[in-house]
């Protein structure tokens, strides 16, 4: 993971499992932004004063470049699903490509629209997304889709074990946090089945203090491009580190491989 | 000594308490007008010959935009010496209101150097400087988009921004 300033070309865009990257152009603008309330009290305050209201998050508009390659191209992975919920990641790499621990924008959102356009000649697609979906997992929990990639888009295999690295600290480096949060994962190729979990830590940079699992995915069946979200109640109390983990046997898990991506969207408390 | 006159917008500070209540500085490329903008109220009477108003409540919400970056944070730089820079992503994201617990003001400070890094009793300031539980500002708005980001920051309600010469502190 690095630190500082980016550019686009190093974002990364996920949906249910698949990787639209490789024909995208830009999206955005990623949006969290509440409705103000103006609660001023005319005849004492001197000056007009507000409270956050409800929040509106949203993706917003996704422009790729048009392709119908069979399976994988753009056509075919958002055309049919256009009116369709989606699990959507937004991984965004520090001058490279996406690593574990940079920033991801993610939440459940409706794909509102698959549109055929032209652009200077060149036909290009645009997918609007809608504000957070109605039914998402993450409604209750979900006023923060910013959290921290923990796991960038990679191959992990049986042989290659568990995680036994230590994760990451939270932005506030906060020694816990009292809101939960959500886990989204997207698994974009495997073999058979297996677990993914999150662990958190009181001593972020020490892999051996990773000792409580606090989202765990149940099985998941990696030989189809699958996606979830997992979330931890807003009573929940998380510890300052998080780090991904993998199980290849529990619960009768039979994976041997698996690629995915994962993320935590910490909910901050604030004192 | 201190200086005095006119400036140039690389000495402007900008200043936020993090989710926290420790003040940062995080990196701006813009920032909407300073100050109070009050509301009029036309009082003018059909015989007056001129048009009559009052001035009412004043609006001062700030809106920045400036670059993304996931920079740690960093403390925060003293007076007279140069901003230290925590990233724009890391303070803002987490100003995100909780689900469960309370949102509170923060601090918010937008500090104008004068030829010189900005330092305190000499140079202009706005905003709140010593936040609290009834005195500050609140987010309303985060986006991203490229690699910018853009924020507006609304004063709680009962707060009395103000222009100064004192330096931001963490939230009491």
């Amino acid at each position: 993971m690095a630190v500082g300033r980016t550019k686009q070309k190093y974002w990364r865009v996920y949906a249910n499992g698949y990787d639209l990257s490789g024909y995208s152009r830009s999206i955005g603008p990623l949006a969290l932004e509440y409705d103000e309330a103006d609660l001023t009290a005319y005849m004492s305050d001197v000056v007009k004063g507000y409270l956050p209201n409800m929040c509106h998050i949203s993706p917003g508009t996704l422009n790729a470049v048009f392709d119908n390659t069979a399976t994988t191209g753009l056509y075919a992975l958002t055309q049919a699903t256009a009116g369709s919920s989606r699990n959507l990641m937004v991984p965004i790499g520090i001058r490279a490509a996406p690593a574990d621990g940079d920033p991801v924008f993610c939440g459940q959102f409706y794909q509102d629209s698959f549109n055929v356009t032209e652009d200077g000649g060149a036909v290009t697609a645009t997918i609007q997304y809608s504000g957070l979906a109605a039914d998402a997992t993450t409604k209750v929990y979900a006023q923060q889709p910013w959290g921290i990639l923990l796991h960038a888009k990679a191959i992990r295999t049986e042989a290659t074990g568990v995680n036994t690295a230590a994760g990451f600290l939270n932005y506030s480096a906060s020694a816990t946090t009292t809101q939960g949060g959500y886990f989204m994962y997207q698994v974009f190729a495997g073999d058979g089945t297996l677990t993914l979990s999150v662990q958190d830590s009181d001593d972020w940079d020490d892999p051996a203090d990773y000792d409580i699992t606090v989202a765990t995915t149940g099985l998941i069946n990696c030989a189809v491009p699958t996606s979830g979200v997992i979330a931890v109640p807003t009573t929940t109390t998380l510890r300052e580190g998080l780090r991904w983990q993998i199980d290849f046997n529990a619960g009768g898990g039979t994976a041997t491989t698996v690629t995915f991506a994962c993320a935590f969207m910490r909910i901050y408390d604030q004192t | 000594m201190a200086n005095a006159g006119r400036t140039v917008t690389k000495w402007i500070r900008f200043g936020i308490s993090d989710n926290a209540g420790a003040a940062r500085e995080i990196p701006i490329d813009s920032i909407g007008p300073v100050g109070f903008t009050y509301d009029e109220t036309e009082l003018t009477a059909w015989q007056d010959a001129v048009k009559g108003y009052l001035t009412n409540h004043p609006d001062c919400a700030i809106d920045i935009t400036g670059p993304f970056d996931n920079t740690a944070a960093a403390a925060f730089a003293a007076s007279a010496a140069a901003p230290t820079l925590s990233g724009s992503h890391t303070i803002l994201s987490a100003l995100a209101h909780p689900t469960t617990g309370t949102t509170l003001p923060r601090g918010l400070w937008i500090a104008f150097g004068i030829r010189h890094y900005w330092t305190a009793a000499e140079d202009p300031a706005f905003g709140v400087a010593s936040p609290s539980a009834t005195s500050g500002y609140v987010l309303t708005k985060y986006v991203v988009e490229g690699e910018k980001y853009s924020a507006r920051f609304v004063p709680y309600p009962g707060t009395v921004p103000a222009w100064g010469t004192a330096i931001l502190i963490d939230y009491a």
